[in-house]
């Protein structure tokens, strides 16, 4: 960085010496970045991170606003699910990320309900395509009508090589506000496998992992 | 001559004492001889991951008193965990609690613990007594440390909090055949049912036990019986006692509780359910000599062989209903 100094070198070189340390002190000056604070002292700059540079911004993280759920953009097998027919996180034409409506009809008796993500798979089970629905149950066939059963153990083999993974849990409390447990951090990606000797699509088990 | 002002010398001086980094609101600051490096530090106590322990001293109506733990909720393949006996799941409201019993003395015969509590001033485990154990024989060398080990007077107790999950298990039957068959003793994998309803159960117990599954050797001598469970450590619940603890005391309000988890993440479960069993056909001769007198000799001859066949298949075939974890 510095040339170094030695007795009886001629004032030019310490000049130059000077100038150096000048700017290499000014350009090591601390400078906040997205979700930094500084506050200079005569003894030191003391850096102070803000809570939300500090929370982690994962997928799938659910944003609520009443009856209206945002999901952060996450992706099973590299495919981005969609609300409706527009992509999770926005696209070109309207960049706004769409929104999921709670619907109070998908809730259990005991107050619980999934967001989850539903993948249809190609005749090779990979996956072809994915959604955001809400239901009840991971395994209601119509998640407008809910059954009366428990949720199942395992992501459910739907008919149509659907299946489904909960990202979200959904609890309604007797006062009616809901509260979120989020269930799912990271992206996804989905095996189908079967026992051996069969290729018969009730048979089949879905596997998720993180990517 | 170059001239520099001294008050030029003083703004340098000042600059370089104020672009020292200090450590604020959640960042840390470690100064190494290539530079300084500058990184948010998130106390752990922000991240309330799946699965963490929340100990809380309960006082009683009577004044007695007990230690609860609540559980941030974490799930295992999307679905709930219910805590304890009963059937509530971590995310019912009100937040259901698991009331910790019985514990273990880390600090008791043979015990121990992280290397933390030490620090802490946690008492040394006690050890089985030598001289009770044998007599020092005559000019028998006795270690004497220089520098003995620092250990406080503080107790320590622990609980396990684990999930534990029911399935089917697989054991073996064995059974006495007619040797003119071609087997003598016959060893056949059969299902060990389940015990519970609803699989997926956090439990606390005293000390964790790692479950034993069985070995190739146990498949091959016809002595496999599976666990009819699987079970996961997600954390341990450490209570220090105030010093000078008496031995005989249980952890009351006094203590400090620490926690110690091992899963920080929800869980994707799944266990083999494929009975993956074909039956060994004993070799046997048929030729009828003798009226089949030698065919019955011959057989019985063959039995231990056949035997030692069907016993070699249930070690190859693996047969097992174990169930795996991963994180999600």
């Amino acid at each position: 960085m510095f040339d170094d100094v030695h007795p009886g070198d001629p004032i030019p070189k310490l000049a130059a010496f000077w100038n150096n340390l000048k700017a290499s002190v000014a350009a090591r000056r601390l400078l906040p970045g997205v979700g930094v604070r500084l506050r200079e002292m005569p003894f030191g700059t003391i850096i102070n991170f803000d809570a939300d540079a500090a929370a982690w911004d994962h997928p799938w993280r659910i944003a609520i606003n009443g009856k209206e759920a945002t999901l952060r953009r996450g992706l099973v097998d590299g495919i981005e699910p969609k609300i409706g027919d527009r992509l999770m996180s926005g696209d070109k034409k309207n960049p706004d990320p769409p929104k999921l409506t709670i619907a109070s009809s998908r809730f259990t008796k005991d107050g619980q309900s999934l967001i989850c993500v539903e993948i249809e798979c190609d005749e090779r089970w990979n996956t072809k395509s994915a959604k955001l629905v809400q239901v009840a149950r991971l395994n209601d066939a119509n998640p407008d009508s809910p059954g009366d059963g428990t949720t199942p153990l395992l992501p459910p083999a739907l008919s149509g090589r659907k299946t489904r993974y909960p990202l979200v849990q959904l609890r309604q409390k007797e006062s009616g506000d809901i509260t979120v447990c989020q269930i799912a951090y990271f992206n996804l990606r989905h095996v189908a496998l079967f026992p051996s000797g069969t290729t018969e699509e009730k048979r089949v088990r879905h596997f998720f992992f993180p990517d | 001559m170059f001239n520099f002002p001294a008050r030029a010398y003083n703004d340098v001086m000042a600059a370089i004492r104020r672009s020292k980094p200090l450590p604020g609101l959640r960042s840390r600051i470690r100064e190494t001889t290539a530079g300084v490096v500058i990184s948010p530090s998130l106390p752990s106590s922000d991240w309330n991951h799946p699965w963490k322990l929340h100990p809380r001293w309960v006082e009683d109506d009577n004044g007695d008193g007990h230690w609860n733990v609540t559980i941030t909720p974490g799930f295992v393949n999307g679905a709930d965990a219910v805590i304890g006996k009963s059937d509530k799941p971590l995310t019912a409201d009100p937040t259901p609690t698991l009331e910790v019993s019985s514990f273990r003395d880390a600090t008791g015969m043979n015990g121990h613990y992280p290397a933390l509590f030490k620090k802490l001033g946690a008492r040394k485990p006690l050890e089985p007594d030598a001289a009770l154990s044998g007599t020092l024989e005559e000019n028998a060398q006795v270690e004497v440390a220089l520098f003995p080990e620092q250990y406080g007077t503080r107790r320590l107790m622990a609980a396990d909090f684990l999930l534990h999950i029911d399935h089917m298990g697989i054991r073996t039957d064995t059974f006495f055949a007619d040797p003119t068959t071609g087997n003598l003793v016959i060893h056949s994998p059969a299902f060990t049912s389940a015990l519970n309803r609803y699989p997926y159960r956090i439990q606390t117990v005293p000390e964790y036990t790692a479950v034993q599954y069985p070995t190739m050797l146990d498949r091959m001598m016809g002595t496999m019986d599976e666990p009819n469970f699987d079970q996961l450590l997600l954390g341990t619940l450490w209570l220090l006692s105030p010093p000078d603890e008496g031995d005989d005391t249980q952890p009351g309000p006094t203590w400090q509780p620490y926690t110690q988890h091992f899963v920080f993440w929800n869980l994707g479960y799944a266990n083999v359910n494929e009975f993956n069993y074909t039956n060994p056909q004993p070799i046997t001769i048929h030729t009828g000599l003798a009226f089949g007198l030698l065919d019955s000799i011959g057989n019985s001859m063959l039995a231990p062989i056949n035997d030692a066949y069907a016993d070699v298949m249930n070690g190859l075939n693996e047969t097992s209903m174990r169930g795996y974890f991963w994180t999600l």
